[in-house]
């Protein structure tokens, strides 16, 4: 008898043998049919926005690595438009940008990060590469006994 | 103090001692004001080095990590 199991079980079985037939065949049915996909999933979107945006954000946490990888590729491709946004935003918000870097400075500091280092010894990148570690922890301790010293009050 | 290991190695005792209260915040911010200038000198001395694109061995740099280390 020709059950609902066994026609899922047969669905299965064809797909894995001819995966790549479907796969190639489902490109194509999307290359060609670009525009009322497009206009089918805004639709879908407009009409389930909190569904959508739930699924996406519990399969962003199920497939983190996948999502990060995602961005990563995202960011890369739109490395121009996401540096238009950033200057856009920074002129528009001088103010805002201040107090950002502001909020940063006063993190690196207190964490006396390598940031914050390299802005203390002068170093750019490659200058920071060249001294040894031993020497930038022996910055990072001078650093630390200054401070706690004015705390307890030179 | 002959190298930077040791350097490191009397600073994090000084830092350890400032904070017990073993030694006086002013010994402590002098001494570290010292450091700091070793330092300097030694980053100074990395960059001309680089500059010139050559790489002398610097014996206050180049003493193995655990040099300093009794």
């Amino acid at each position: 008898m020709w059950t609902k199991e066994k026609q899922a079980e047969y669905a299965r079985a064809y797909r894995a043998v001819n995966k790549e037939k479907l796969a190639t065949q489902h490109r194509a049915y999307r290359a060609a049919n670009k525009e009322k996909l497009a206009a089918y999933y805004h639709e879908y979107y407009a009409q389930n926005r909190d569904k959508v945006i739930l699924a996406a954000r519990a399969w962003g946490e199920a497939n983190k690595e996948q999502r990060a990888a995602a961005t990563r590729a995202w960011n890369e491709r739109n490395k121009k438009k996401l540096a238009q946004q950033r200057r856009a935003w920074v002129t528009a918000n001088p103010d805002k940008k201040r107090e950002a870097e502001k909020k940063y400075m006063r993190r690196v500091r207190s964490e006396c990060s390598t940031a914050y280092l390299k802005r203390v010894l002068m170093v750019n990148n490659d200058q920071y590469n060249r001294l040894p570690p031993e020497l930038i922890e022996s910055k990072r301790l001078q650093i630390l006994i200054t401070r706690e010293a004015k705390q307890q009050g030179t | 103090m002959k190298n930077v290991s040791e350097l490191r190695d009397s600073l994090s005792q000084v830092y350890a001692e400032l904070r017990s209260g073993a030694i006086k915040a002013k010994d402590a911010a002098e001494l570290a004001n010292i450091a700091g200038k070793m330092i300097n000198s030694a980053k100074v001395q990395v960059e001309y080095h680089a500059l010139r694109k050559d790489k002398p061995s610097i014996p206050f740099l180049d003493a193995p990590v655990d040099a300093g280390k009794k």
